[in-house]
C-alpha cells in the first residue's frame, strides 16, 4: 500500500468501515510508515478537537428567551377568540 | 373564563415543547450557527426548527430519529435564510460560505481559547465539508443520518467528512491547542 492509498482510506479505518483485508494492509502501512501514523494521529486529535469543542456556546439567557418565544408561539393560537366560542 | 381541561393542555404542550427542546436546542442552535455566523439569525433558525417540529408533531415517533430530523428542518431553515440574506438567485447545488470568524482567524488563534480556535478552523472549510464534520463529528451523526440531513447519498457524505477531516486536521495541526 503506498501512502496516497492509505490517505484514501482514512476515513474507512477511523470508522472502522474497511474490510478485514484493507484493514489489515492499512495496519501493515502504518506500522512502516511514520509519516501517515502522523497523519492519522492528527486527524484523530482534529476530530477529537471538533467533538469536545466545535459547538457555538450558547448563553443561558438566549435559551430561555428562545424557549419562551416558541412556546408562545405554539400556544397562541389555542388562546385566541374562537368564532364558535 | 378558563377552563381546567385548557390550562392542562396548554401546560401538556409546554411540558412537550421544553422536553424536546431541551434536549435538542445546543445541536439544533449549532447547525444553524455554523451555516449563517450570527447569533440572531441561528435563534431565528433554532425558533422556527422547534416551532415547525412540534407542529409537524406525532408523525415521528422513533425517539432516536428525533435529532437527524430536527437538524435536517434546522439546515434546511439555515440555508434558506442564507438565501433570503444574499437576495440574489442561487444554485440549487451552491452552499453557505463567508463566516464572520473568517475575517479574524489570527485574532481567534491568539486568544489561544480551543472553541475559538475549533471555530475559526471549522469557519476555514468549504461549507459542504463544514457542514458534514459537524454533524458527524461535532454532533455525532452516524454516516447515514448525516448524508439524510444533508441531502446527499452516502458516499457523497463520507467523501466531505473525509476532505473536511482532512482540512480541520492541516488547519489545526499547526496550532498549538494539544
Ligand atoms: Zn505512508
Amino acid at each position: 500500500m503506498r501512502c496516497e492509498d492509505m490517505a484514501e482510506r482514512l476515513t474507512d479505518l477511523m470508522e472502522g468501515r474497511l474490510d478485514p483485508d484493507e484493514e489489515a494492509a492499512a495496519l501493515a502501512h502504518l506500522a512502516g510508515c511514520v509519516h501517515c501514523e502522523t497523519v492519522l494521529a492528527d486527524t484523530r486529535d482534529a476530530v477529537q478537537l471538533a467533538q469536545d469543542h466545535g459547538r457555538v456556546e450558547l448563553a443561558d439567557e438566549d435559551r430561555a428567551r428562545m424557549l419562551d418565544s416558541i412556546v408562545g408561539q405554539l400556544a397562541a393560537p389555542r388562546d385566541a377568540p374562537s368564532a364558535d366560542r | 373564563m378558563r377552563l381546567a381541561a385548557e390550562d392542562s393542555a396548554a401546560s401538556g404542550l409546554r411540558h412537550r415543547i421544553e422536553t424536546l427542546f431541551v434536549a435538542h436546542v445546543e445541536a439544533v442552535y449549532n447547525v444553524a450557527h455554523r451555516v449563517l455566523w450570527n447569533r440572531a439569525d441561528a435563534e431565528d433558525v433554532t425558533q422556527r426548527t422547534f416551532v415547525k417540529a412540534i407542529t409537524r408533531g406525532e408523525q415521528l415517533r422513533d425517539t432516536r430519529r428525533v435529532r437527524p430530523w430536527l437538524l435536517q428542518i434546522a439546515y434546511r431553515e439555515a440555508i434558506t435564510v442564507l438565501r433570503q440574506r444574499r437576495d440574489v438567485p442561487t444554485d440549487p447545488g451552491e452552499l453557505p460560505e463567508t463566516p464572520v470568524l473568517d475575517a479574524a482567524p489570527d485574532d481567534a488563534a491568539v486568544a489561544s481559547d480551543v472553541r475559538s480556535i475549533v471555530g475559526a478552523a471549522l469557519a476555514r472549510l468549504s461549507p459542504d465539508e463544514r457542514m458534514a464534520v459537524v454533524l458527524r463529528d461535532v454532533e455525532g451523526l452516524p454516516m447515514n443520518d448525516v448524508a439524510d440531513v444533508l441531502g446527499v447519498g452516502v458516499s457523497a457524505a463520507k467523501m466531505r467528512v473525509h476532505r473536511g477531516r482532512a482540512s480541520l486536521r492541516d488547519r489545526l495541526a499547526t496550532k498549538e491547542v494539544r
